[in-house]
């Protein structure tokens, strides 16, 4: 995997609000302006959380919380939220659906869920067509 | 408690194992597992998952899988038994739902279609290959089903009044479960494996079994059933307690009921579904339960999971290991788990059996445990008394107009109160935890639940809860379907698959009383409040323990409109339900409650017999004050001649309200009438504005009868004790 991929597939993210191609078929020229974002990979990350705040907030009907008040850090399955395993196969669901990272193993499960912050991290280590 | 055994003269079975005894005993024999690549219905993307199915049933037969799998299990059950049973009382949980898929992909609109989609149904056409004409009872409590259906036959006969019930269940396959299950992470891709170190999950199946449960000693029975428990988790949708909790109390209420100690069990016939959960709370309960192991094993390693089928599959199987004297092996377990600490048969064993535990437990935590004997166990003469009615002590209901008090407001005012209460307004003062995931079944469900226990106060909560719903979770049902459909069968939601359970309100308002006790979900069309009502008189302890009866039904575009054929063409949607408080302690009751007669309507004239258990036409004539008429829309030519035919059999004439014309076209609205009924009775009069009358005072001792219309003729009644 290389930031590059990394990069360009969250700049896909963000540009378009939602999905990336699934295999985009760019050649080292046209990925090369990206580079210059490769520094800002800490900002994409800080994006899919706030993106996955909204995305989780309307999946799971969370009325409780805002994005503002959605602690990143805080314990995500079995928390104060009151999201339980039902819930998290719901997630699972998305990500795969919106992300395609595939989370099948209950116990990678259990880690990549273990907080907001865990699971964007885990997505982004996982985007397909990265080279492992 | 009574030990008064109930006899299981005949069973007929149909499994991926063979179809009657014989097929099914050789099959156990051989520890064969009959799991294989799904066949019953094409994929759109995904390669087939292992499944139990049966693969030789008539693909052109007009009825849904489901329909001619109970058919032929009832026609095998009943092969020697010319006299039909005096109820039908079955298990299943998505009634014709796979026709119901395929005539939503395909946008059929013509409602004739759906006529095979309600789980009621099935009953009714295992009811009429049989000739019964007593109730035809449909219970939807997920994997339990049949186990309860069983529980509460054996109920009804040892209460007497009742010769023979055909106690059973039945589910086949269906995109439905097969993905819903698939989506929640629970099949093994190698097929079940129950027990085993290594097991992923369990196999969903098809099935039927129906047994003929007797009160009395047939020439020749296959078995008795001893006993019967019944018990709620009270802790999460779909998950089991972690400690066993429910299954624990389920099997202890069980032998309780059979009078026996926990080492008079031979062999456990386990729930073992193949899950890492399921099979883990099972062992914890049953190490807390039992000093000493009994054999135990799980057959769903050959016979896969057949859902509400399963309950009735393993007690048909039980009554081969006390009749035939073979233990079956969990067929599939290589190596055994070492954290449940148990030590499954393995290959199957020649030992003689009295006495088996069969396990079934399902979502929501509703949980049955049953005992069957072998047929020469020394059988204690029936100890029956008679019970006391059921007492209500509390009520409400929820229609268009809002909660009881609104309700009533707008019927006194000459209102109609039909209709669809907002969304946003269900649900209000609930934790958002706790609804957030409800949708509007659930939500009317758990507004009743938390409405009446802001009535009832600090008086004790229900452990019990009987519920009625003509439909289910229609929205969930239907959210389920459509993503499955638009995803191309790539992302079924697991959520929407675990709320579609018809017992999933019913279970959530478990949890948020923390009920225990018995939790049965009737799902019988229009008339699911009064076989709910029927389940509560038959399995209420005498002393000690109240429930809430409800009944609720949500309306839903399109599919209200598609499946419900008692909702004329065109007519405005309305929802709710009703709920009552009950025990049997007359003492500060607003009045007691009865289910006289119920019956299928096969075209005679059913009056005479609805008097004479009613006690004859000049006791209805003194007794009952007003008469609360159910007419369904859809049925309403057929409903108002059954109407008319009674009141032309009594001399005096009684002021008739037919209240789904005031409180809308949905199944459960019988559950309103009831909740009218009864805070009438409490204030001793009857609102002349449903009457078209004057106001009528309810004197001491009158009753109000409710009739429920339609392709059955059922009565409550409702009198101040």
């Amino acid at each position: 995997m290389t930031h590059i991929d990394t990069v360009y597939r969250f700049g896909c993210i963000l540009a378009e609000g939602k999905n990336f191609p699934a295999n985009p078929q760019l050649s080292q020229q046209e990925k090369a302006p990206l580079c210059s974002l490769a520094i800002h990979c800490e900002i994409c990350m800080n994006e899919l959380i706030a993106e996955l705040k909204v995305k989780l907030i309307a999946l799971l009907d969370l009325t409780d919380i805002t994005p503002e008040t959605f602690d990143e850090n805080a314990r995500l399955i079995g928390g104060d939220l009151g999201i339980d395993s039902i819930d998290l196969l719901e997630m699972v669901v998305m990500i795969e659906k919106d992300y395609r990272v595939i989370i099948n193993n209950q116990e990678i499960g259990e880690k990549v869920f273990h907080s907001l912050t865990t699971l964007a991290s885990y997505i982004q280590e996982h985007l397909p067509g990265d080279a492992v | 408690m009574t030990s008064a055994p109930v006899y299981i003269a005949s069973a007929g079975i149909i499994s991926p194992l063979g179809r009657g005894l014989a097929a099914t005993e050789m099959a156990l024999r051989e520890n064969r597992s009959a799991i294989a690549p799904l066949q019953v219905f094409p994929l759109l993307t995904a390669s087939p998952l292992p499944v139990g199915q049966i693969t030789d049933l008539a693909a052109q037969s007009s009825l849904p899988r489901t329909h001619q799998l109970a058919r032929e299990a009832a026609m095998l059950a009943m092969r020697d038994c010319p006299e039909p049973p005096d109820a039908i009382i079955l298990g299943c949980t998505t009634g014709g739902i796979l026709t119901t898929e395929q005539l939503l992909r395909d946008g059929v609109a013509d409602r004739k279609a759906y006529s095979h989609h309600s789980l009621l149904s099935v009953a009714e056409e295992v009811a009429q290959a049989c000739g019964c004409t007593g109730p035809a009872l449909m219970l939807s409590t997920a994997c339990s089903s049949s186990a309860v259906a069983i529980a509460l036959a054996m109920s009804m006969l040892r209460a007497g009044g009742m010769r023979r019930i055909l106690a059973g269940g039945v589910d086949a396959l269906s995109r439905l479960t097969y993905f819903g299950f698939h989506s929640l992470q629970l099949v093994d891709q190698n097929g079940c494996r129950p027990l085993d170190a290594s097991r992923q999950g369990t196999t969903v199946a098809e099935g039927a079994a129906m047994l003929l449960l007797t009160a009395e000693r047939p020439s020749a029975p296959l078995a008795v059933l001893l006993g019967a428990g019944l018990s709620c988790d009270a802790y999460h949708p779909a998950a089991p307690h972690p400690e066993g909790r429910g299954a624990f109390k389920a099997m202890q209420a069980a032998l309780a009921d059979a009078c026996l100690q926990p080492q008079s069990v031979d062999y456990i016939n386990l729930h073992g579904t193949g899950t890492r959960d399921n099979d883990l709370s099972e062992a914890k309960a049953i190490h807390a339960l039992f000093p000493a192991l009994p054999l135990l094993s799980s057959i769903k390693g050959a016979t896969g999971h057949s859902l509400g089928a399963s309950g009735a599959i393993e007690a048909v199987a039980a009554g081969i290991v006390v009749s035939r004297g073979i233990v079956p092996g969990n067929t599939g377990c290589n190596l055994a788990d070492p954290a449940l600490e148990l030590k499954p048969l393995t290959a199957p064993l020649d030992r003689e059996v009295r006495v088996v535990l069969s396990n079934s437990f399902g979502f929501g935590g509703n949980n049955g445990s049953l005992v069957i004997g072998r047929a020469d166990l020394p059988s204690p003469s029936p100890a029956r008394k008679a019970r006391r009615p059921l007492a209500v002590h509390g009520f409400t209901c929820l229609t268009g107009a809002g909660l009881t008090a609104d309700t009533l407001a707008r019927l006194s005012a000459g209102r109609s109160a039909a209709g669809m209460m907002a969304m946003e307004l269900l649900g209000t003062g609930l934790p958002s935890r706790f609804i957030r995931r409800a949708k509007r079944l659930p939500r009317l469900s758990l507004q009743l639940a938390a409405s009446i226990a802001e009535e009832t106060g600090e008086r004790e909560k229900p452990s019990a809860v009987f519920m009625g719903t003509g439909w289910g979770p229609l929205s969930e049902t239907c959210d389920f379907l459509t993503k499955l459909s638009e995803s191309s069968e790539q992302f079924p939601s697991p959520t929407d698959f675990v709320g579609s359970v018809h017992n999933s309100p019913a279970s959530q308002i478990a949890i948020l009383l923390g009920a225990t006790g018995a939790n049965v979900t009737a799902s019988g069309g229009d008339y699911s409040f009064e076989q709910a009502l029927l389940a509560a008189d038959s399995l209420l302890e005498d002393s000690g323990q109240s429930a809430l009866l409800l009944g609720a039904d949500e309306g839903h575009e399109p599919l209200s409109r598609l499946l419900d054929p008692s909702i004329a063409p065109g007519g405005p949607l309305a929802d709710g339900g009703g709920a009552l408080f009950i025990n049997r302690d007359p003492a500060g009751a607003c009045c007691l409650i009865g289910l006289p007669f119920y019956a299928r309507d096969t075209g005679g004239n059913l009056s005479a017999t609805l008097i004479r258990s009613l006690g004859g036409a000049k006791s209805v004539e003194e007794d009952f004050a007003a008469i609360f008429a159910g007419i369904p829309d859809g049925m309403s030519d057929r409903g108002c001649r059954q109407l008319a035919d009674f009141l032309q059999s009594l001399n005096r004439q009684i002021p008739v309200c037919r209240y789904r014309d005031f409180l809308g076209q949905f199944a459960s609205a019988a559950a309103v009438a009831a909740v009218l009924a009864a805070g009438y009775m409490e204030k001793g009069m009857i609102p002349g504005s449903i009457l078209g009358a004057g106001d009528l005072i309810l004197e001491r001792g009158r009753k109000i009868l409710v009739l429920g219309t339609g392709r059955f003729l059922t009565a409550m009644e409702l009198y101040r004790p």
